[in-house]
């Protein structure tokens, strides 16, 4: 497999964008990354949009094409790519085969979600069809109370507490106050945190969930043996591993952990040839407070368990051992679904340039992005590095 | 309303199921043929919540505590467990199937 880089990066704010469609948020990102990237749109070989559910969400269907035309790609192969929450990332994994086959040399890749157009009990409805429609869905789950349950489990077997989640909430809030792309750059209190009676699906409350966000990211891939005629500020592709576990969360061994994360995770630190403490900065995907406790333990950054404890201790903050979600995460920069595994990416990019201006983390060189789908049926992990 | 649940039994290794399923994970050869079975569903809660903020087809219902049920055959399945005082429930309580309607299951509390 040819090795493939990063070689432009590009984004729409995240948020509630009323004035903006699909199109225009896919142009927006794509564009961006373009020009970044500082070649022509006729150098692009083929464009692969991320994104969940554009037929619920604005009715439209044949997105790949729809994205392509947005951004005015004539020609090229346009490939559209579903997997829940991890549409984005999925998108990128598509990307580097399809370059490390050596097909293309260059290619756009777009993750892309318009949620804002529709009541919140649709917009729950359509993201608890990521689940098992039949055993989840109709016997009565939402995506929250998914969670809900896995928070319950986890405070029972390894004594996560309330405080745990709330610590999450207030840093992932302190970092997407200093990100002008975040949804809400708002700092939160730890009281305010723990004092929250507005409860989704117990014991989470609307601060331990993430944000119904419209936003568009973008990256442009490019065979690492050509980045020397483009970019001065590549970053590789160290790996990216992708694995799948039960489809229905109820019929996992154990709910209090992510068996797709930690085997992409391992395949992803094996092809780096790296493990946990080599990495310098993550973003972790964060769909509830409890996901990033159980992701920093199913990444390996600390022991089984000791999520919680080690979250609320501030190993984790902007300037702990291994800063986590330094971007907002979900939960404050937001989550458009199909834009957010490329976004984690345009982050670790950004902040391995030395670009992240209020919220970065100093001397930055190896960056870890952590997606996952659904109940975790599906998760990518890439590991990325500065160019020397 | 039916009180019992439809199993599904490998009829090559025994493993039970609750359906939908389509092959056997137990078994390596590919192997699809199941027996059906029924259990009287009585388990114990794995874990729960308490759905506040529902989907479309159940907004009528919320607020309601749902569960994960360990049944019977080391079954499990997502349903709901009615009570009157969601405050009172915790992991490992015993309950019993009260209930089954349009793939929602519905569980009481045994005392
Ligand atoms: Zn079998």
């Amino acid at each position: 497999m040819r090795k493939v880089s990063i070689i432009g990066v590009g984004q729409t704010r995240y948020g509630n964008l009323k004035d903006e469609t699909l199109r225009d948020l896919i142009a927006e990102a794509g564009c961006k990354a373009i020009k970044e990237a500082n070649i022509k749109r006729k150098e692009i070989q083929a464009f692969y949009l991320g994104n969940y559910d554009a037929v619920s969400f604005i009715k439209q269907n044949h997105l790949a094409p729809y994205g392509a035309g947005a951004i005015g790609l004539k020609d090229i192969p346009c490939i559209h790519v579903e997997g829940a929450c991890s549409s984005g990332a999925l998108a990128i994994r598509e990307g580097i085969i399809a370059i490390g086959a050596g097909l293309y040399d260059i290619v756009l890749v777009v993750g892309a979600e318009k949620m804002n157009s529709l009541s919140t009990e649709d917009v729950t409805e359509i993201l608890a069809q990521a689940g098992d429609y039949e055993t989840e869905l109709l016997a009565g789950a939402t995506f929250p109370s998914i969670f809900g349950m896995i928070a319950r489990r986890h405070m029972y077997q390894y004594g996560t507490k309330r405080e745990h989640l709330a610590a999450v909430a207030v840093k992932n809030h302190s970092n997407g106050a200093k990100n002008p792309d975040a949804h809400i750059q708002k700092k939160v209190t730890f009281e305010t945190v723990m004092e929250c009676d507005r409860m989704v699906a117990d014991p989470l409350t609307v601060y331990d969930c993430s944000l119904i966000s419209d936003g568009a990211s973008a990256v442009v891939l490019c065979a690492t043996e050509l980045v020397s005629n483009f970019c001065k500020k590549t970053i590789e592709i160290l790996s990216i591993g992708q694995a799948s576990d039960s489809f229905s969360m109820h019929l996992k061994d154990d709910i209090t952990t992510f068996d797709a994360t930690v085997k992409a995770a391992n395949q992803a630190y094996k092809i780096a040839g790296l493990k946990p403490s080599d990495i310098d900065v993550a973003e972790v995907h964060d769909c509830f407070t409890i996901a990033e406790i159980i992701a920093i333990e199913d990444l390996g950054f600390v022991k089984k368990g000791e999520g919680g404890e080690s979250s609320f201790s501030g190993l984790t903050s902007l300037t702990g051992e291994i800063p986590v979600n330094p971007s907002g995460g979900l939960k404050s920069k937001g989550h458009p679904v199909g834009a957010t595994g490329v976004g984690q990416i345009v982050e670790i990019v950004r902040q391995l340039r030395d670009e992240a201006g209020l919220r970065q983390i100093k001397g930055a060189e190896i960056g870890l992005a952590h997606n996952f789908g659904g109940s975790g049926a599906t998760a990518i992990v890439t590991i990325l590095r500065r160019a020397n | 309303m039916e009180k019992k649940i439809k199993v599904l039994k490998c009829v090559r290794c025994d493993k039970h199921y609750l359906p939908p399923v389509n092959t056997c994970s137990n078994c390596e050869e590919i192997f699809r043929e199941f027996s059906e079975e029924e259990v009287e569903g009585t388990g114990k809660i794995y874990s729960f919540t308490v759905v506040r903020v529902p989907s479309k087809h159940y907004k009528d219902l919320a607020p309601y505590l749902l569960a994960i049920i360990e049944l019977e055959k080391g079954l499990r399945l997502i349903g709901r467990v009615i009570c009157d005082d969601f405050s009172k429930v915790q992991i490992d309580q015993p309950v019993r199937l009260v209930s089954s309607k349009d793939r929602m299951h519905s569980f009481a509390l045994i005392k």
